[in-house]
């Protein structure tokens, strides 16, 4: 516990940038989960394929998918922000897409039937009645992506895998433990911050 | 106040994808504005697939539907939705939203002021027997099963359209409830004129409602006409067995004093009955041993009806 006092606002910093990382990781992920699991709700035949194609990527272990993204993009930021947003994709699109497949026919015949264009309802209806599912598919997946970014540090990436991995070379058990817990700590806060929020959108 | 849409039919078709046989099949058909028309028949007759294809719902195969002489394929599919009422039997309430957001649905889409829609939801709320008061901030799942649709015929008709369809909106309701919220309905309509399509399989409901009623079956119309009409005239052995059209005492609370009426200027003395009384009363008040009932309207005696003439009426014979 010596390193986690004596280095407060070091661990801090980096902890900064862990959920920074993770966070910007999020968003690009959501941007590109929502028009994929359109396609599977609208379309329903091309689900096993999608679900399917996103859940492999999701099996991949992690390591080895980041040595393969390191071959691509070099070392740095860019490996494990991709690996981030390929992960992520399986648990939001999957969530996102029950979500809005789990409504209420009725809401959406009535919607359909009272004249709302496709937009409209998707913003006013859908979305508002998907969305504790949705936050709920978020929570999980920011969870995961808190523990898998800290393999960031292992190729060159910011966040509070640095603190694991130097403590790992240079026999700093303490700074492992700095570093975990840290990365711990974020987990538990986000899973806690999100349940909140899932909760005051379940209405 | 909205006066009632005339919709037409023209040898309207619609084959869904995947079958070989036309849900609905060369249905031609006039609905009269203000008028109640009813669609009745089995599960699979055809009769929400003919609802829906007047907003657009579902496409026509071959043939045409015009409203007050327009063709609905000439108008953009969701202003057509805005501008005709839709209330279906689960009611569809939207759950994330107030009692009050939801009657504002239509108006919102259409942009009306803020002041005018908080009006027009407690003028609906009114109107159909919700204090606005207590319901207006009410969630759609603090609701039973008829105040939702209450709620439901409220959003419907929130933009005062000129047609209504309806798709067995009272089904899921208790007997006691849904013979209130039919007699409403019907208050509802006649004031506001609007032209209603109303579908149901149930008999009873149909003859309570219809202006007219529209039997269906496989996807064709088997006959149109009042329910008085059809309870005695069937067009075929399918509409009177649906109808139950030999059951003569359904036909009794259909038939007014004034149809069985023998007119005459004598004056005799006897119990009292308003020529709108329908002949269930007249029976009554015979069967409890009267000779004859005096009909009366606006208070001055027009004729008597005695047992012979019940029946008479009853049978079609008059």
């Amino acid at each position: 516990m010596t390193y986690l006092t004596s280095h407060a606002a070091r661990v801090f910093a980096l902890a900064q940038d862990h959920a920074l990382i993770v966070a910007a990781a999020l968003l690009v992920a959501l941007a590109a989960a929502f028009p994929l699991a359109l396609v599977i709700v609208r379309r329903p035949r091309t689900a096993p394929l999608l679900l399917g194609l996103l859940g492999a990527i999701y099996t991949i272990p992690s390591l080895a998918l980041l040595a393969l993204l390191v071959r691509a993009f070099g070392l740095g930021i860019a490996p494990i922000f991709v690996a981030l947003v390929a992960y992520a994709q399986f648990m939001l699109v999957r969530n996102i897409a029950a979500g809005i497949s789990g409504i209420d026919p009725a809401q959406i015949d009535a919607a359909h039937g009272l004249g709302m264009a496709a937009r409209q309802q998707f913003v006013r209806v859908e979305l508002p009645l998907a969305l504790p599912v949705i936050v709920g598919g978020i929570r999980v997946a920011a969870v995961a992506m808190i523990a898998i970014a800290t393999l960031g540090g292992y190729v060159g990436g910011e966040g509070l895998g640095t603190l694991i991995f130097t403590g790992l070379t240079l026999h700093h058990d303490d700074m492992i433990v700095a570093g975990s817990l840290a990365a711990s700590l974020l987990a538990i806060v986000a899973d806690g911050a999100l349940r909140l929020v899932e909760h005051a959108v379940r209405r | 106040m909205s006066r009632g849409a005339a919709i037409r039919f023209e040898l309207a078709s619609v084959r869904y994808d995947d079958t070989d046989r036309d849900a609905i099949a060369d249905v031609t058909l006039d609905v009269v504005p203000g008028e109640l028309l009813v669609l009745l028949g089995p599960s699979g007759c055809g009769k929400s697939t003919l609802l829906r294809t007047v907003n657009r719902l579902v496409p026509l195969t071959r043939g045409r539907i015009a409203i007050d002489d327009t063709d609905v394929t000439a108008l953009d599919p969701v202003a057509l939705r805005r501008a005709i009422g839709y209330a279906i039997q689960a009611v569809g309430l939207f759950s994330h939203m107030s009692v009050a957001q939801n009657i504002a649905i239509v108006p919102s889409l259409l942009g009306w002021p803020r002041d005018r829609i908080a009006a027009r939801v407690d003028e609906l709320l009114a109107l159909v027997r919700l204090e606005p008061q207590r319901y207006r901030h009410r969630r759609p799942r603090d609701l039973s099963g008829g105040e939702a649709q209450r709620v439901g015929v409220a959003r419907a008709i929130a933009a005062q359209p000129r047609a209504l369809l309806m798709d067995e909106p009272f089904g899921a309701v208790d007997a006691i409830v849904r013979a209130q919220l039919q007699r409403e309905l019907v208050r509802i309509v006649r004031e506001l004129g609007t032209t209603t399509l109303f579908v149901t399989h149930d008999v009873e409901e149909a003859l309570h409602l219809a202006d007219r009623i529209v039997v269906m079956k496989d996807g064709r119309l088997e006959q149109i006409a009042t329910p008085l009409q059809m309870l005695v005239t069937p067009a075929n052995a399918y509409v009177a067995e649906l109808i139950g059209a030999g059951d003569v005492i359904r036909r009794l609370t259909m038939l007014r004093a004034r149809d069985a009426v023998q007119r005459s200027t004598v004056a005799v003395d006897g119990v009292r009955i308003d020529a709108h009384a329908d002949l269930h009363t007249v029976l009554n008040v015979l069967l409890g041993g009267a000779e004859r009932v005096v009909v009366v309207e606006a208070e001055h005696p027009i004729g008597t009806i005695d047992f012979a003439a019940v029946r008479a009426t009853i049978m079609g014979n008059r």
